[in-house]
C-alpha cells in the first residue's frame, strides 16, 4: 500500500509543473509585459492601470452582476430539473434522462447564434413576428443585452448542472427520501429537507464549478455581449489582447485580480465543505425507488417538456433552418443545398471533423484515466498532501482561459527548450484541454467518490480481494455512471474548446470548434451554421454510444444488487 | 486500516519540498528560456525544416544565408527568405519558372491573416486549380497573428508563409520579420493605365504587395433609409432619425473605426467641423452607433454604414448579385471631393523565414494577377486595384487614382497610423465613453498637428525601376 501511495508523487509532481508552469507564465507578462525572451522591462504599469481604469473596474463589476444571478437561477432550475428526472415518476422519464444529455451537448456558439437569429433586436424573427402579430414598433426581447446573456446561461445551465448532478440524485438512496414521507413530509418538503441537504456536495460543487465556469467564460458573453458595449472580464481582457498594439501588461495584471477572487471563492469551498459527511451509497444496500407525484406529474412533464422546447428545439431548428438558406434568417434570399455541398466538398472540413474526433477521443480518454487517479488519490486514500491535490486542481481557474492559453503558448514556445516540439500538434491541445478540464473533471469524480462509503471496499479487502480486483469488482461499477459523465464531459469539453486552442493550432491541426469561430467571426453564418449542426451530430452520436453503455452498466449494477 | 495510514504522518515534508520544487524548476527553466531566446532580424538564417504531426518546425543553425542560391540551384530551403532576383532588379522568365517548380514541389502556403475562413473560397480553389499550390489559411486579427508569429520565431518555429494584413502592423510590429518584396511577373509594369487603378508598388520600405484598397464610402439599405433622408452632408448623420440606425463595426477587435474616423477626416480634407461632427456622431452617449457587421445593414438591423473599407463600395453589386438582395446603394456627401476618397491599403508580405518560400512568391505574385483578382472579388464584396479583370460586380464606386492623392502611403503614414490605433480613439469614444476635449486632442495630437506641419505629398507612383532604385537606398 504505502509503495502504491508514493507511486502517486510522481504524477502529482506532474500535474503541479503542467498547471503551475502556464501559471507563471501569466504571473511573469504581467510585471514585464511580454514572454520570456523579450527583454521587456520590469514595471508595475500593468497593476497601476488595471486599478484605476474604470472600464476594467466596470467589467468586474458586469462579471459578477452576471454570474450571481446565473448561478443562483441556474442553480434553482436544474434542482428541479434532475429531481424531476431522476427521482420521480415523471411520464417519459427515459426519454428525458437521455434528451437532457442530449441538450448538454448542444454546442454554446451556434446556439448562440440561433438565438441572435431568433431574438437579435428587431431583425430577430420571433421578435418579428411579435412586431407583425400586435402591430407594434416595440420589441418582444433583444438577446443582446444583459438579461439575455443571463437567459441564455440559464437555459444551457440547467442540462449542464444535471449533467454533474444527476448522478449522485440516481445514486442517492431512497430510503432517507421514504423515511421523510412516513413521517408526514409531502414531495416539496422532501425534496427541501431531506434530499436537497443530503446532496448539497454534489450541488455546492456543482454550483461553484459553474460560478467559477461563468467567471471564465466568454463565448456567450463575446456574441451578446461586446457589441453591445457590455463587457466582462474575459471580452475586455480579449479586447486588450486584440488592441493594437497587444496590452499585454493590463491583460496580465488584470488576470492576476481575477486570480485573488478565484482563491477567495476556493477558501470559502473548502470552508463550506471542511468536515462534512456526504455518504449516501453505503454497503447496506439502497432502493433506487421513484417518488409518485400523482397528478402533479403532469405539471412535471410540462416543466421538462417546455425546457426542452425552447432550450433545444427552438434554437437547434433555426440552426438547421440556416444551413438552408443563402442568409441565415432573411425569407426574401432563396434555400439552398449548396452549404451543404461546399462544406463536405472542401478537404479542409473533412480534415478538421477528422482532428476533432481524433482530439476528441484522445482528451476524453486522458482525462477520465487523470482525473479519475487524481480525485481517488484525494477522496480515497489518506496521503497526507491530498490536499494538494484539489488545490492544484482549482489552479486553471486562476485565470481567464483566454490568458491560460497565452501563458500556455509563451511556455511551449518561449520556456522549456525543446518543447516547442509540441507546437501546433494535437497532442498539445489534448494536454491542454486535459489541464483546462481539471476542475470540472475532478468535481465530477470527487462528486462520485464522496458518495461511497470505503466500507465497500474494505468489506471486499477483507474477503481477500486485491486492489485492482476491488476497483474493478467494486468501485468501478458503482462509479460507472461518473466514469461515463467524465468522459462525456471530457470528450465535449476537448471538441467545443475554442479559447485555448485558437492560439496554438494550424491549419492542418484546425478543428472544427476553431473553423465555427472563424466563420462567425467572418460573419459567414450559414457556414457556420454547417459546421456547427455537424458538431453537434457528432456530440450526439458520441452521447447515444456512451448512455447505452451506461445504461447496460446501471443494468449489470442493478441484476447485481438483485 | 488505521494502520494502514500510519507511513503517510510523515509524509508532510516531502510534499512541502515536492511543492517548492516544482516551483524552483518552474523558475529556473522560465528564467533560462528567456536568455536563450534569440531576436528576430530581417537576415535569415539557414534552417532545416521538419515535420511534427502537421506542424512543421525549423531550428536555426546559426549560419547567415549568402546570395540567392540554395540547395538546389536558385530556390532556397525551407525557413530561408525568398529568393532576389539574380540581376536585382526583377525575375527573369527562367528564373521565375524555377522558383514556380519548386513551389509546386513545396505544395502548400499557409497563409495568416483575416481573408476570413474561406473553405469554400473560389480564391483557394482557383489557386490550387492555377498553381497546384494548397493555400492554409490561419484566421484572426492581424496583430493577434503578428504576436503569434513574433512567439513562433522567438523559438525558432517557421509556421506561416505569408500575412495578409492593412500594412501599419507589418510596418510597425512585424518589421525585421518580413521579406524584401521584389518585383515578380506581374509587377513588372505597375504604372500601366490599362490595367491598374492604383500603383500596386507600395514602397521599398515596406514589404508588401499592395491589393485591396480601402475607401470612405457611406452605404445605405433603402428599406430602412427613405430617399427623403438620404444624408446630403456629412452633418446630417447626426439628425436624430439616425439614433441606432448607423453601424459600425466593433473597435474592440477591429481597426475599420479608427480608420473610418480618420478616413472620413482626411477624405473631407482635414476640415475643422469634422471634429466637432465626428464627436457628435460617435461618442457612445450620442446613441448614433449600432455595433455590427455588414451583414445587420443587409438585413435593416441598421440602416447606415459609413465605413473605409474596400468592401463597401461593392456591397450593393455583390448582394444583388449573389443574393438578389437589392435594398442596398451607395451614396455620397456633397463634400466628398471624389467617389472613393481615401484609402489604406491591405496586402500580402512574405516572412523571412518562411517554410514555403517559393510558394510564398508564387502565392503573392498570383493574387495580384488578372486571375487572381478576378477570384478575389468573386468570393467577397471587395474592390481591387485591377482594372482588367472579369467581376460580377460593377466598378462604380472602386478607387480613383485621383483617391490617392491625399495620404502619401510610406513608413511615416504608417507610424502615424500605428499612433493612431495606439490611442484607441475608436474604443474609447464608442464603447467607454470619453469627452469631447479628450478626443479632439488626441485626433489633434497625431493627426492635425502631423498633416498641418507635414502636408502629405502626393503618392509617388513607382515604375519598376524605381521600385528597385528605392530598395537599394
Amino acid at each position: 500500500m504505502r509503495v502504491r501511495e508514493y507511486a502517486l508523487l510522481p504524477a502529482i509532481a506532474v500535474l503541479g509543473f503542467l498547471v503551475l508552469y502556464p501559471l507563471f507564465m501569466v504571473i511573469y507578462g504581467s510585471f514585464v509585459g511580454g514572454p520570456p525572451g523579450t527583454h521587456a522591462a520590469f514595471s508595475l504599469q500593468g497593476y497601476t492601470h488595471s486599478w484605476t481604469d474604470a472600464a476594467a473596474i466596470n467589467a468586474l463589476m458586469t462579471t459578477f452582476g452576471l454570474a450571481i444571478p446565473r448561478v443562483f437561477l441556474g442553480t434553482c432550475f436544474a434542482v428541479v430539473l434532475a429531481w424531476i428526472v431522476t427521482r420521480t415518476n415523471v411520464p417519459m422519464r427515459g426519454a428525458w434522462e437521455m434528451i437532457l444529455w442530449f441538450m448538454v451537448f448542444l454546442p454554446a456558439l451556434p446556439m448562440t447564434l440561433s438565438w441572435v437569429i431568433l431574438f437579435g433586436g428587431k431583425v430577430g424573427l420571433v421578435n418579428q413576428l411579435w412586431m407583425s402579430v400586435f402591430h407594434t414598433t416595440d420589441i418582444l426581447f433583444d438577446i443582446r443585452s444583459m438579461e439575455g446573456i443571463i437567459f441564455i446561461s440559464v437555459i444551457s445551465m440547467g442540462s449542464f448542472f444535471y449533467f454533474f448532478i444527476g448522478p449522485a440524485f440516481r445514486n442517492m438512496d431512497a430510503s432517507m427520501e421514504e423515511s421523510a414521507r412516513v413521517c408526514g413530509a409531502g414531495h416539496l418538503t422532501t425534496l427541501r429537507r431531506i434530499t436537497v441537504p443530503l446532496l448539497t456536495p454534489a450541488i455546492l460543487g456543482a454550483a461553484l464549478l459553474v460560478f467559477l465556469f461563468l467567471m471564465g467564460s466568454y463565448e456567450i458573453e463575446l456574441v451578446l455581449g461586446s457589441r453591445q458595449g457590455i463587457y466582462v472580464f474575459t471580452t475586455y481582457i480579449w479586447s486588450l489582447m486584440g488592441s493594437t498594439p497587444t496590452d499585454y501588461p493590463d491583460a496580465m495584471a488584470m488576470s492576476s485580480i481575477f486570480m485573488v477572487f478565484v482563491a477567495i471563492v476556493i477558501v470559502i469551498q473548502a470552508k463550506v465543505w471542511g468536515g462534512r459527511q456526504f455518504i449516501t451509497v453505503t454497503g447496506r444496500g439502497f432502493g433506487y425507488r421513484l417518488t409518485d407525484l400523482g397528478r402533479w406529474r403532469w405539471a412535471a412533464f410540462a416543466f421538462v417538456m417546455g425546457y426542452f422546447l425552447i432550450g433545444g428545439i427552438l434554437p437547434l431548428g433555426t440552426l438547421i433552418m440556416g444551413t438552408f438558406q443563402t442568409m441565415w434568417g432573411n425569407f426574401s434570399a432563396s434555400w439552398t443545398l449548396d452549404q451543404w455541398h461546399r462544406a463536405f466538398g472542401d478537404s479542409s472540413v473533412l480534415q478538421s471533423l477528422e482532428n476533432t474526433i481524433y482530439l476528441g477521443l484522445m482528451a476524453a480518454t486522458l482525462k477520465v484515466t487523470v482525473y479519475g487517479l487524481l480525485s481517488y488519490a484525494s477522496m480515497r486514500t489518506k496521503l497526507k498532501g491530498r490536499w494538494l491535490i484539489d488545490a492544484l486542481s482549482w489552479v486553471p481557474r486562476a485565470a481567464p482561459g483566454i490568458v491560460m492559453a497565452v501563458g500556455v503558448v509563451w511556455g511551449v514556445l518561449g520556456g522549456i527548450p525543446g518543447i516547442n516540439i509540441l507546437y501546433g500538434t494535437l497532442y498539445l491541445m489534448a494536454i491542454v484541454v486535459l489541464l483546462d478540464g481539471i476542475p470540472a473533471g475532478m468535481r465530477i469524480w470527487n462528486a462520485g467518490f464522496v458518495q461511497l462509503s470505503s466500507e465497500l471496499e474494505e468489506a471486499a479487502r477483507v474477503c481477500g480481494a486485491s486492489w485492482p480486483r476491488t476497483m474493478w469488482k467494486v468501485v468501478l461499477p458503482l462509479v460507472a455512471p461518473t466514469l461515463i459523465s467524465s468522459w462525456l464531459l471530457g470528450f465535449l469539453g476537448a471538441i467545443s474548446s475554442l479559447v485555448l486552442i485558437m492560439f496554438i493550432y494550424l491549419p492542418a491541426t484546425r478543428v472544427m470548434a476553431v473553423y465555427i469561430f472563424e466563420l462567425w467571426n467572418s460573419d459567414k453564418l450559414e457556414q457556420a451554421a454547417v459546421l456547427g449542426l455537424t458538431l453537434t451530430a457528432l456530440c450526439l452520436f458520441v452521447a447515444v454510444i456512451a448512455q447505452y453503455v451506461a445504461h447496460r452498466m446501471r443494468q449489470n449494477l442493478e441484476e447485481t444488487r438483485a | 486500516m488505521a494502520s494502514r495510514r500510519q507511513p503517510w504522518t510523515t509524509l508532510r515534508r516531502p510534499w512541502t519540498t515536492l511543492l517548492l520544487t516544482m516551483l524552483a524548476v518552474i523558475v529556473v527553466l522560465a528564467g533560462c528560456a528567456g536568455g536563450a531566446a534569440p531576436a528576430a532580424t530581417s537576415q535569415p538564417a539557414a534552417n532545416t525544416g521538419a515535420k511534427v504531426s502537421g506542424a512543421s518546425s525549423s531550428t536555426s543553425s546559426g549560419a547567415t544565408q549568402s546570395g540567392a542560391t540554395g540547395a538546389s540551384g536558385f530556390v532556397v530551403e525551407p525557413g530561408k527568405a525568398p529568393p532576389p532576383p539574380s540581376n536585382g532588379k526583377n525575375y527573369s522568365d527562367a528564373e521565375w519558372a524555377k522558383i514556380a517548380a519548386a513551389a509546386k514541389k513545396e505544395g502548400t502556403v499557409v497563409q495568416y491573416g483575416n481573408f476570413g475562413a474561406d473553405y469554400d473560397s473560389k480564391l483557394v480553389a482557383a489557386f490550387k486549380q492555377a498553381t497546384g499550390i494548397s493555400l492554409q489559411l490561419v484566421s484572426g486579427t492581424t496583430n493577434v497573428l503578428a504576436e503569434r508569429v513574433k512567439n513562433e520565431y522567438r523559438a525558432n518555429v517557421y509556421q506561416a508563409d505569408t500575412i495578409y494584413g492593412q500594412g501599419s502592423i507589418e510596418a510597425g510590429e512585424l518589421k525585421g520579420y518580413l521579406a524584401r518584396i521584389d518585383v515578380m511577373p506581374e509587377f513588372r509594369n505597375p504604372i500601366d493605365p490599362k490595367v491598374w487603378y492604383v500603383n500596386p508598388l507600395v514602397s521599398p520600405t515596406i514589404y508588401q504587395t499592395y491589393a485591396f484598397p480601402h475607401c470612405a464610402i457611406m452605404t445605405i439599405n433603402t428599406n430602412v433609409i427613405p430617399p427623403d433622408k438620404y444624408p446630403k452632408k456629412f452633418q446630417d448623420l447626426t439628425d436624430p432619425f439616425f439614433k441606432g440606425k448607423i453601424q459600425m463595426d466593433d473597435p474592440a477587435t477591429s481597426i475599420t473605426p479608427d480608420t473610418t474616423i480618420w478616413g472620413w477626416y482626411a477624405g473631407l480634407g482635414f476640415p475643422d467641423w469634422y471634429l466637432d461632427a465626428a464627436y457628435d456622431l460617435y461618442n457612445k452617449d450620442a446613441g448614433f452607433i449600432q455595433i455590427g457587421t455588414e451583414r445587420d445593414l443587409v438585413r435593416g438591423l441598421t440602416g447606415l454604414l459609413p465605413a473605409m473599407r474596400g468592401t463597401t463600395g461593392a456591397l450593393p453589386e455583390f448582394y444583388a448579385e449573389t443574393q438578389g438582395i437589392k435594398n442596398l446603394k451607395v451614396i455620397q456627401f456633397s463634400q466628398q471631393p471624389v467617389a472613393c476618397s481615401s484609402t489604406i491599403m491591405m496586402g500580402v508580405s512574405v516572412f523571412n523565414k518562411a517554410p514555403h518560400p517559393n510558394a510564398a512568391l508564387v502565392w503573392s505574385d498570383w493574387f495580384i494577377s488578372k486571375d487572381g483578382q478576378t477570384a478575389w472579388t468573386q468570393a467577397r464584396p471587395v474592390g481591387s486595384i485591377r482594372k482588367d479583370i472579369s467581376s460580377p460586380i460593377k466598378q462604380a464606386y472602386w478607387p480613383v487614382p485621383e483617391a490617392t492623392q491625399y495620404w502619401n502611403i510610406d513608413m511615416d503614414w504608417m507610424n502615424f497610423m500605428n499612433e493612431v490605433f495606439a490611442k484607441k480613439i475608436a474604443f474609447n469614444l464608442i464603447k467607454q465613453g470619453m469627452s469631447r476635449q479628450a478626443f479632439k486632442d488626441a485626433m489633434k495630437q497625431v493627426s492635425m498637428d502631423h498633416f498641418k506641419q507635414f502636408p502629405p505629398p502626393p503618392r509617388k507612383m513607382y515604375s519598376a525601376d524605381q521600385f528597385y532604385k528605392g530598395m537599394q537606398q
